[in-house]
């Protein structure tokens, strides 16, 4: 956002410089103004008036349709003008209720294009203080209506989507655990890696992470977790013969992941661990990867770490999270002291 | 990518040559706020898309490496990387 000229900035920063610290304050209503378009807030279906109907034709329409304005088209929907209410009391305070709606409606209309984002909208209400704009589709054609009414509630619409999605995904799983009884209640999630498969290397880890956050996860959980099962993911790409296999089991209170392979192993798994020591080519080496870190970062991000392998057999990593405190999950985000007996 | 996870902290932006999709998959995983690819390098498509799915900004600068973060540094960002310690 620093960049963007003032004229193209949420009314509130008209004329301001952008600096870092208002576009920090930019809130998502702003933003959403620039995300949604016209068409999606506008009211589509719009009462209209022909050239030929009068003044009492727009008093009955007026009245019938509860609405302040009533736009005149012709037969292939151009706007020719609107009439306001403003217009109608002209009328009749001129006692002339059945002239033609040509002698008193507005022809130099303001509008706005169907396909231009809500912020060119809100810029003309606020300069022109109109309360409706006639809104133009691509072909020309009127295409609805659009007053301040329909903006609020289509923003409004718009956030409410966005929160409720995300919201229920998260009620829904971070009440999982406490919802289901069983001795023992644990998730398991299972994803098979191939060797040398780049394109989708590190799905698996950020889906992983992704269910964390959803399951309540703290971000810091959530990225331990991430960053050893997406070295361990990278690794069973890059280091493998024929791929190998994740199981994460998420509990309550702590999280194992199992990560195997059928080779080719690790020769010397004390070597392995040093950090800067690497066995991966020049071409791997290239994409970012085989620092001689990933072994080692692993160790770091977890609570437990078992590391065995059979040169020419294969590897087998084992990985613990214990959670404690308010990082144990399925408590539907509040924060339990003691995790009670019921896990 | 490694040396991201390590030692990087939340919400830092990362600069990079690399332009793969597994950059993005690094900054997701380490919660990068932005990515800036150096020397005017612009990503594949696989790369936008997959950002774009993560909801990770992506900023390419003309500037080369070594001169991107000396102007960052002189403009006051501080660096959020951590030592690497066992």
């Amino acid at each position: 956002m620093p960049d963007t000229p003032p004229e193209k900035t949420p009314l509130r920063f008209k004329g301001k410089v952008i600096t870092d610290e208002l576009a920090g304050s930019i809130t998502r209503v702003e933003e959403l103004a620039y995300i949604l378009k016209i068409s999606d807030v506008m009211t589509h279906q719009v009462k209209t008036l022909r050239p030929q109907d009068t003044m009492r034709n727009v008093m009955d329409a007026l009245r019938e349709y509860r609405i302040s304005g009533v736009p005149i088209v012709d037969e292939a929907k151009n706007l020719i003008g609107l009439v306001s209410t403003e217009d109608l009391i002209k009328c009749l305070a001129n006692q002339d209720i059945d002239k033609c709606v040509l002698e008193y409606m507005t022809h130099d209309l303001v509008t706005v294009n169907s396909f231009d984002h809500l912020t060119e909208a809100l810029k003309l209400f606020a300069k022109t203080k109109l309360g409706r704009l006639p809104v133009i589709s691509e072909k020309g054609e009127l295409a609805g209506i659009l007053t301040k009414g329909d903006v609020t509630s289509g923003i409004l619409r718009a956030l409410e989507h966005e929160y409720q999605e995300e919201e229920v995904r998260k009620y829904r799983a971070s009440h999982l655990f406490e919802d289901i009884e069983s001795s023992r209640t644990s998730l398991i999630l299972r994803y098979d890696i191939q060797r040398y498969n780049f394109t989708d290397g590190g799905a698996a880890s950020s889906n992983i992470k992704r269910a964390l956050v959803r399951l309540g996860a703290n971000p810091q959980l959530a990225r331990r977790v991430g960053i050893a099962i997406y070295e361990a993911e990278m690794n069973l790409i890059i280091h493998t013969t024929k791929g190998g296999s994740i199981h994460v089991e998420i509990e309550p209170n702590q999280i194992s992941a199992y990560i195997w392979d059928e080779g080719p192993g690790i020769k010397d798994v004390n070597l392995a661990m040093q950090p800067g020591y690497s066995t991966a080519t020049e071409e791997i080496r290239e994409l970012g990867f085989g620092a001689g870190m990933g072994l080692f970062n692993i160790s770091r991000c977890v609570d437990e770490m078992n590391l065995k392998s059979d040169f020419g057999k294969g590897t087998h990593l084992t990985l613990k999270f214990f959670l404690k405190g308010e990082d144990i999950m399925g408590d539907g985000h509040s924060n339990l002291k003691e995790d009670g007996n019921d896990a | 990518m490694s040396d991201v996870l390590a030692s990087i902290q939340p919400d830092a932006v990362l600069l990079t040559g690399l332009c793969n999709p597994q950059v993005v998959r690094t900054a997701q995983m380490s919660d990068v706020a932005a990515i800036v690819f150096v020397r005017g390098k612009k990503p594949p498509e696989e790369t936008i898309e997959l950002a774009d799915a993560e909801g990770i900004p992506l900023i390419t600068s003309p500037f080369g490496m070594f001169e991107l973060s000396g102007r960052l540094f002189l403009a006051g960002l501080p660096s959020l990387e951590r030592p690497i310690t066992n």
